[in-house]
């Protein structure tokens, strides 16, 4: 069976990539994996260093983001899993892509330029993981494709 | 008689003999210093001529050599050096018979020469003590005053445009500092800054000690979960009315923000303040963003709130007591107009009504702002209120604050016996560094003449007028706060605000200190980047759908700031 990938920050931006991601699993009868990547580096450039364990409180907000995904994709009939990690987000799907064996992986790209990761960037980064690991890549943006790789 | 007895009689005669030529020495010295006159005109014990320095702000001169030479004559006869509160005294072991010449010299000022003719002379000699008018010193600017401005205004730009963290900026320009200093001044006197010694007397250790003692019991109380469960609390008691849900997420920030300090505070509130505004199905930054807002400023009712409160109460000797006295109800009233304004600007935000959420996700709501160990909280709460006991009943005993933070701190990690080794981490070093590094360069501004520049450019400009005084820290203060890291501002600004307070006729209350206090935090809410509590909120929500933009936070923050000032102001006016 295979198994589509979705990281997602949640919030309703992320809800018609999340939407893409339900449909496709419930068309390819594939499982789903919601992700969510938290990077604690880009907090503690902006001042002193942290007391607070931080890096447990995203992990908690992940948590609570994804369940709010995993909900969403059960009312479409479609059961899903999630996973929280933290890093850096293109070495973080490297690793997952390879330890779920996922064949099929969702971004989502914000038209208003906000967010961590370009559009460029996220491009280049499919591009490039698509022909190392034979992974097959959709980019969002707004609800519609703007790139997708073959496999 | 036996043997000892022989050597005993032999012993004490000896000794009888040695107690009276020591009686006749000392009667035959005390008649010489008596009775037999030397060749000088006058002669005998310590003469003193004493005095004061200040400079052109009536600051006393601290470090001046002062030196006492015949007129005409290169010898020194004897040398000194003026005290922390300008005052300078040389003893001379006879009086000349020419006149009297004294040097004083310090760098960063003109050197002077002070002759006492005969005139003074004889009284010196009548009395054994000659008082001196005040000598004012001029400030000399040469090549160091440059030097050291430039240094100071290029750690202020690292810092604000983020090319290196502050810490790193800090002693980039200490290190430039005293290169330029020993390197520098081995060629070219005027290129000594400030020696080592010098710098490192300008470090506030009870500022470090306190730091010190805080951090470590804010990690272990924030590690207890107690905010997040408040959060949640809040959240329920709503009833899903968010405007409801905001006050108290505000006044929940401003508590924690004056126990804490606002950066902990936010990392704190914003990942539960995120999840309980996705809850709602709202859009969560209007909690977020009033929360911010209101911990910059919560903030500034205790001595322990904000950095800047610790540096003034260390600088100008203001307590716990003074600060919750003075502060509290002014800064309740800067919250009230806050909560008003922000009520409005969002107001179609919280008219919105989510449909609720699951069983499940309230369940996880639930377990992410769980307390974790409800035995450490405890423990945590009696000592965090025996810590805030001391503070308050320490000033009796001219207790300083700092002790009761490190004497809190250690009871906390004896009796609940944490792991040190996060302990140790618990503690910002890098933080502590920054300060440390910073008041030495501050130190060097203030050994040119920067500060003093400044001060009498604004004594000008206030001249006696108290009012347009208050008005021009709370305000001058507040916009530059918007824009330049308030630590840094604040320790620059303290010997600023001492000059003025020493100057401005009714000042002595301390206002322009409480000025520096509301400006420096309430300046913080104008940009994203006016604040660190600003920044790392900016940081979490940036890894969610939700971040804040540098424009959002504008609409909100710009008019918030201005107008918690405007009330600050008014505030000061009442109260002093």
């Amino acid at each position: 069976m295979t198994t589509i990938l979705c990281p997602t920050r949640g919030g309703k931006e992320s809800h018609p990539n999340q939407d893409f991601a339900i449909e496709l699993a419930k068309e390819r009868g594939a499982d789903l994996l919601f992700m969510y990547v938290s990077n604690i580096q880009l907090i503690s450039r902006s001042g002193p260093p942290i007391v607070v364990d931080i890096a447990e409180e995203l992990d908690e907000l992940g948590d609570f983001l994804l369940l709010m995904a995993q909900e969403r994709a059960e009312n479409f009939g479609v059961p899903a899993n999630s996973t929280v990690r933290r890093g850096i987000f293109s070495k973080v799907l490297r690793e997952v892509i390879l330890e779920k064996k996922i064949s099929t992986v969702v971004l989502g790209s914000s038209s208003k330029g906000a967010g961590i990761v370009s559009f460029e960037r996220l491009q280049e980064l499919s591009e490039g993981l698509s022909k190392e690991m034979d992974v097959e890549f959709f980019i969002l943006q707004d609800g519609k494709v703007v790139f997708h790789t073959e496999v | 008689m036996n043997f000892r007895g022989r050597s005993i009689q032999k012993h004490s005669g000896f000794l009888k003999t040695l107690f009276r030529g020591g009686l006749i020495l000392c009667l035959t010295i005390l008649c010489i210093k008596v009775f037999v006159q030397p060749g000088h005109a006058y002669q005998g014990s310590n003469f003193i001529v004493t005095g004061e320095l200040t400079d052109s702000l009536d600051q006393p001169v601290k470090g001046a050599h002062l030196a006492a030479l015949i007129s005409g004559n290169v010898e020194i006869l004897t040398e000194t050096e003026s005290r922390s509160d300008g005052t300078w005294s040389l003893r001379l072991d006879s009086i000349p018979d020419n006149s009297l010449e004294i040097r004083v010299e310090r760098s960063h000022y003109i050197s002077q020469a002070i002759t006492l003719n005969q005139t003074d002379l004889t009284k010196l000699g009548d009395t054994g003590l000659f008082r001196i008018e005040p000598i004012e010193l001029e400030r000399k600017i040469d090549i160091s005053f440059w030097i050291a401005t430039a240094i100071f205004l290029a750690i202020l730009l690292l810092i604000a445009f983020e090319f290196l963290h502050s810490a790193t900026a800090a002693l980039a320009g200490l290190s430039i500092t005293l290169l330029v200093s020993y390197i520098g001044g081995a060629y070219n006197p005027s290129l000594m800054i400030y020696t080592f010694e010098q710098a490192i007397g300008y470090i506030d250790w009870e500022v470090i000690f306190l730091l010190i003692g805080m951090m470590i019991i804010i990690a272990i109380i924030e590690g207890t979960g107690i905010f997040q469960w408040m959060a949640f609390q809040a959240y329920r008691l709503s009833r899903g009315r968010s405007w409801l849900l905001v006050l108290i997420l505000m006044a929940i920030t401003v508590f924690a923000s004056a126990l804490l300090d606002n950066f902990t505070t936010m990392l704190l509130m914003v990942p539960i303040s995120l999840q309980i505004g996705m809850a709602l199905g709202i859009n969560p930054l209007s909690l977020i963003i009033p929360e911010v807002l209101a911990s910059n400023v919560g903030g500034i009712t205790t001595l322990v709130g904000t950095p800047t409160n610790i540096l003034i109460g260390a600088y100008a000797g203001i307590g716990f007591n003074d600060f919750l006295v003075n502060q509290t109800l002014g800064v309740v009233f800067a919250l009230i107009v806050m909560g008003g304004y922000v009520l409005y600007h969002y107001r179609k935000e919280f008219k919105k009504r989510g449909g609720g959420i699951s069983p499940k996700l309230y369940a996880k709501l639930e377990e992410n702002a769980r307390i974790e160990n409800k035995g450490d909280l405890w423990k945590s709460i009696v000592v965090f209120i025996l810590v805030f006991v001391g503070f308050i009943l320490g000033e009796r005993v001219h207790l300083v604050p700092a002790v009761s933070a490190i004497a809190g701190a250690t009871v906390l990690l004896i009796w609940l016996n944490p792991d040190i080794q996060k302990m140790i981490k618990a503690v910002d070093w890098t933080t502590l560094v920054f300060f440390m590094a910073l008041f030495m360069v501050v130190g060097a501004i203030q050994e040119v003449g920067l500060i003093s520049f400044i001060a009498s450019w604004m004594s000008r400009i206030v001249g006696e007028n108290l009012t347009l005084g208050i008005f021009l820290i709370v305000f001058g203060v507040g916009t530059l706060s918007t824009l330049v890291a308030n630590i840094p501002l604040t320790a620059s600004m303290l010997p600023i605000v001492r000059i003025l307070t020493n100057s401005i006729p009714g000042a002595h209350s301390l206002v322009l200190y409480y000025a520096l206090s509301m400006g420096a935090a309430m300046g913080g809410n104008g940009f994203l980047i006016g604040g660190e509590a600003n920044l790392v909120t900016a940081g979490i929500t940036e890894q969610t759908d939700y971040p804040i933009s540098f424009k959002e936070f504008l609409k909100v923050g710009l008019p918030v700031t201005y107008l918690t000032l405007i009330v600050g102001f008014i505030w000061l006016l009442i109260r002093f």
